[in-house]
């Protein structure tokens, strides 16, 4: 049980620093937001559960699978409202966007 | 064994932390350092649960999901924000 | 039953997604070409757009970014656009479909 807890912790953790990785690498915001969005949240949700587990007590690994229910659910959210606020305030994709229907239909 | 796999998220996510901390740094534009800032407290969620095993203190398990919660009102209040700064 | 369906599909497009995104950011070269794709929506309720739009950002690589006023369009940013018809067809094939489904 505790092994288990164990690698979903370290799996975690390895999936928020790739997240972060992507977000320091990526060339615009909206390829960063995809990073911030996907990995790190998904990670630090999977963190949460392994802590939880740790505990062994049923009413807290309900509550940290609630956590992570929230945090899957409202990080794409967050990134939705992040890039739409940026697309409209005319943040400019990386040059080599190669494509883009928003500015053509606008 | 446990003890080894806190210490090595603990270092993981200090790494992850640094990046983002990096792009708030660097933006360049306000939806980076948003975007940047909405990580850092993604992950401070992480290390606070893992501090709650480290001590073996439950409770700080629920501040974590509790700042989870706060983070996201923060990034929506700040995006609206950069809708309403076009205006100006 | 369409509802664990669903869920189903949602959490192995969650992982897949971030697995990939994981991916992209170790490559020692970038090799990213993200465009903004308008995709023609054809469902039609505020709950059913509000799913879909929050599905699309799970799918690997997509990320749904506004509505158009007239709520026929949604505006899609893809992280590594190959070819614009193939995601088109995958997004409605797959999470469209089974909105459609479940949800009326």
């Amino acid at each position: 049980m505790s092994y288990a807890a164990d690698l979903i912790i370290l799996i975690g953790a390895l999936f928020a620093l790739l997240g972060a990785l992507g977000v320091l690498r990526f060339p615009d915001v909206y390829t960063r937001l995809h990073a911030a969005s996907k990995a790190g949240p998904l990670g630090v949700g999977l963190i949460l559960v392994g802590a939880g587990l740790h505990s062994g007590e049923p009413l807290i690994v309900l509550r940290v699978l609630l956590g992570l229910l929230f945090l899957i659910l409202v990080s794409p959210i967050a990134a939705h409202l992040l890039a739409r606020a940026a697309l409209r305030s005319g943040v400019p994709s990386s040059t080599s966007t190669s494509i883009n229907e928003f500015t053509s239909n606008h | 064994m446990t003890d080894l796999v806190l210490d090595g998220a603990y270092v993981l996510l200090a790494v992850a932390m640094l990046m983002a901390v990096i792009r708030v740094l660097r933006g360049p534009t306000l939806a980076d350092r948003i975007l940047g800032l909405d990580l850092a407290t993604t992950l401070a969620v992480g290390l606070i649960a893992i501090f709650a095993v480290t001590v073996r203190q439950w409770l700080y398990l629920d501040i974590a999901i509790a700042l989870a919660l706060v983070g996201f009102v923060a990034s929506a209040a700040f995006a609206r924000y950069l809708i309403s700064q076009r205006h100006q | 039953m369409n509802w664990l369906r669903l869920v189903g599909l949602f959490v192995r497009e969650l992982i897949l997604s971030a697995l990939r995104v994981a991916w992209l950011a170790v490559q020692p070269r970038l090799a990213l070409r993200p465009g903004i794709i308008a995709y023609p929506l054809s469902v039609t309720s505020d709950r059913q757009i509000a799913l879909l739009a929050n599905m699309v950002t799970l799918t690997p690589g997509t990320l749904s970014i506004d509505v158009s006023d007239d709520r026929r369009t949604l505006f899609i940013h893809v992280l590594d656009l190959a070819d614009r018809e193939a995601v088109i067809g995958q997004i409605a094939a797959g999470f469209e479909t089974q909105i459609l489904r479940t949800i009326r």
